[in-house]
């Protein structure tokens, strides 16, 4: 990826597919299926949800960006007996002809109209809580013709739209040749001793690169164009991860990352990272080894199974929240994603997520209003209302992520003309 | 010269190189990186045209490059030159991440040459068959050796500088403390023997208060060895009340036990990280506070 870096600068060199330049230091950067994530090349740690599975759709998210955009997809993992059921399970494009009424996207016209008394902000944009996929779905881009060289060579969108209520298509699993699952399961009735998971998957990540000439050490032939490979790797370090020392772990992501600076290649591993955990949320040293070997560390929480977060208010509007702990800062000082991220503000906003019925989307995390939108301000005169008053907390029908006059600073808004 | 705040700060005599025969322990968190510093110390010793060895554990030598190229240093050039030898230690260090042996059909014994990706690199021959033991380390030391011993024919004034990027890479490896240590104690003797200076960077924000496990003891033990032999120590954290756009994080600037020097200052600085400098000033005078 370095020296690429170089050869771009004699526009004779096309970018591989589903990767494109960053705009401001020229590194290459790779979709990670979720619009608002967008990675370098590196190794990105996700630290999982305890009792649900957000961090695993994140990893699908990756796998299935991939797979749509014709990179080679490594995946392994030892949760699951069979690692094609994981590839079985992952969401598939988003067809254009299907209305894209997800719950809370009908931004109703009526809200302009109301704005009698705030009619100053009527002009303004409305406040932009989660990052709008820009790119355009698969079919619209066949009528592009800018570009391109001849029908097949279509350019991909960078991030797709995908749709989790449908899942990928069989075929497409069952035929791919850019494909890898790696077995780490122990032969049936054989107890290998020795048997380190991590080298056996250490040495099969090797060979795929040498093979498929990721490496940008090797030149590869005029004809061949160069890909990408994602390495996607399930709960890592879980009970199911049998190896001699805790060491196992620190060597296998070293060698990855020394690997991986020098291949077309993006890693993204999560680890139940709950489970070591000595004292509540402490993050124990081990984690903290692993988090200081990767290039970028995210963290997953969600709000199921902690009773002081599902009662809360913001509960109905997110699922949970999402930490950054690290920006990956390769090639310079400073992290090249803060500036690309307008979520993150540069780091000063929190980041919530929600699961809608057809997408997960990483959002900043503002509270709603107080007191929720249903409940009246002015207390009533009567006194049988109150119960009613109460009824209308606990429904709380927010449409929060809709809130369009944005009055005041509002976390994470970025253009506010009237703020001084 | 490197960070013109920091030169001020730390006021090294004699054009801000670290003074002769010391040694500087840098210690960082997962949320403030010290990697800043690191270049600091290369920037300000090939602008003095003096001898840099880097041993990057934890990244590859264009990353050094690159920023080098925006805090005005082309360590390309210094390489050719003689001033900075590299050593690859991300991917050459076990036998499992070598790729050199097989993509490089001249595999190269010496240290200082420029291969392909001007880098150094061990050979093959020198891992045994286990890479984690103690010849490994023998080895690499062995490397730095020779690569001072060819360089500075001469004693006097060499003004070498060995920076190693990451030592924690190799106790959270599984190298025992005692061999790591003696390794550091090896090259500190040498470095000595030249004239140098040792820059060393370790990761010090492990939860060790409760831990009984031989891990964490070992990385307390490890940490707590290096600080008693280093005559500065500069540490590096986040801010203690979370996170501000204006000031990436804090460094402690203090004296190592073995410090004896008048002139030193001990200080504790606010900083931010901008795209090709860095700021330090202190507390509460940040330009974005102000």
């Amino acid at each position: 990826m370095s020296s690429f870096k170089k050869r771009v600068q004699t526009s004779q060199t096309k970018l591989p597919q589903g990767t494109r330049l960053s705009p401001y230091n020229g590194q290459l950067l790779i979709s990670t299926g979720v619009p608002s994530l967008d990675d370098i090349l590196c190794v990105l740690l996700i630290k999982e949800d305890r009792h649900t599975e957000y961090a695993k759709l994140l990893l699908k998210y990756f796998l299935v960006q991939g797979i749509v955009s014709e990179n080679h997809v490594l995946f392994s993992t030892l949760e699951e007996e069979d690692s094609k059921n994981f590839m079985m399970g992952l969401p598939w494009l988003v067809n254009e002809n299907d209305d894209n009424n997800d719950d809370d996207e009908n931004i109703t016209p009526e809200s302009e109209e109301k704005m009698i008394i705030a009619w100053r902000y009527k002009g303004l944009k409305k406040f932009e809580s989660s990052v709008k996929n820009k790119s355009n779905i698969q079919n619209k881009i066949l009528n592009d013709t800018i570009g391109t060289k001849s029908q097949q060579n279509i350019e991909k969108p960078f991030c797709s739209t995908f749709d989790l209520t449908k899942s990928i298509p069989q075929n497409i699993i069952l035929e791919n040749k850019l494909m890898t699952l790696v077995n780490l399961n122990e032969k049936n009735d054989e107890i290998i001793e020795n048997f380190n998971p991590y080298n056996t998957l250490l040495n099969t990540i090797r060979k795929v690169i040498e093979e498929n000439h990721f490496s940008s050490l090797s030149k590869p032939s005029l004809n061949v164009e160069r890909n990408v490979l994602r390495i996607g790797i399930h709960s890592i370090a879980s009970p199911s991860w049998q190896s001699k020392s805790s060491h196992d772990l620190f060597v296998f992501l070293h060698a990855l990352r020394g690997l991986l600076r020098f291949s077309f290649g993006a890693a993204v591993i999560t680890i139940p990272a709950y489970l070591y955990t000595s004292s509540s949320s402490e993050t124990s040293s081990f984690v903290r080894r692993i988090e200081h070997m990767c290039d970028a560390v995210v963290e997953v929480e969600s709000f199921a199974g902690s009773p002081a977060n599902t009662n809360a208010i913001y509960s109905a509007t997110y699922h949970g929240l999402f930490y950054v702990h690290k920006l990956p800062t390769l090639n310079s000082l400073v992290p090249s994603s803060a500036k690309l991220s307008v979520l993150s503000g540069g780091g000063g906003n929190n980041l919530g997520f929600k699961l809608r019925r057809k997408k997960f989307t990483i959002e900043t995390f503002h509270l709603p209003p107080e007191g929720g939108i249903n409940e009246r301000r002015v207390p009533e005169k009567d006194q049988t209302n109150k119960s009613k008053k109460k009824d209308d907390k606990n429904k709380n029908k927010s449409g929060i992520g809709v809130s369009g006059s944005g009055c005041g600073t509002i976390p994470g808004r970025k253009v506010d003309p009237y703020d001084f | 010269m490197g960070y013109a705040s920091l030169d001020s700060s730390l006021s090294f005599p004699d054009n801000n190189l670290p003074p002769n025969k010391k040694s500087i322990l840098i210690t960082d968190t997962l949320s403030a990186s010290g990697n800043f510093l690191i270049h600091h110390f290369i920037v300000n010793q090939i602008k003095s045209d003096k001898h840099v060895i880097l041993v990057g554990f934890s990244q590859i030598f264009n990353h050094y490059l690159t920023i080098g190229r925006k805090l005005g240093v082309n360590l390309t050039l210094a390489n050719q030159k003689g001033l900075l030898s590299f050593i690859d230690g991300l991917t050459s260090l076990y036998s499992q991440t070598d790729l050199f042996s097989k993509f490089n059909s001249t595999v190269t014994a010496t240290t200082t040459t420029t291969t392909n990706n001007q880098t150094s690199v061990l050979t093959c021959d020198s891992l045994s068959d286990s890479p984690i033991s103690k010849e490994s380390l023998h080895n690499f030391y062995k490397i730095i050796k020779q690569i001072i011993e060819t360089r500075h024919s001469s004693i006097d004034d060499s003004r070498v500088c060995l920076i190693f990027d990451d030592l924690s890479v190799l106790i959270y490896s599984g190298f025992s403390v005692r061999d790591i240590l003696e390794f550091v104690k090896a090259c500190r003797m040498m470095i000595e023997k030249y004239n140098g200076s040792l820059v060393m960077l370790v990761h010090a924000d492990e939860d060790i208060t409760q831990s009984s496990l031989d891990d964490e003891l070992d990385q307390e033990i490890f940490l707590k060895s290096l600080i008693y032999q280093s005559e500065y120590l500069l540490s590096v954290r986040g801010l203690g009340s979370g996170f501000s756009k204006d000031v990436s994080g804090e460094i402690t600037i203090a004296r190592g036990p073995r410090n004896q020097d008048k002139w030193f200052r001990p200080s504790t600085l606010h900083y931010k990280i901008l795209d090709n400098n860095v700021q330090f000033f202190v507390k509460g005078f940040s330009q974005g506070v102000l």
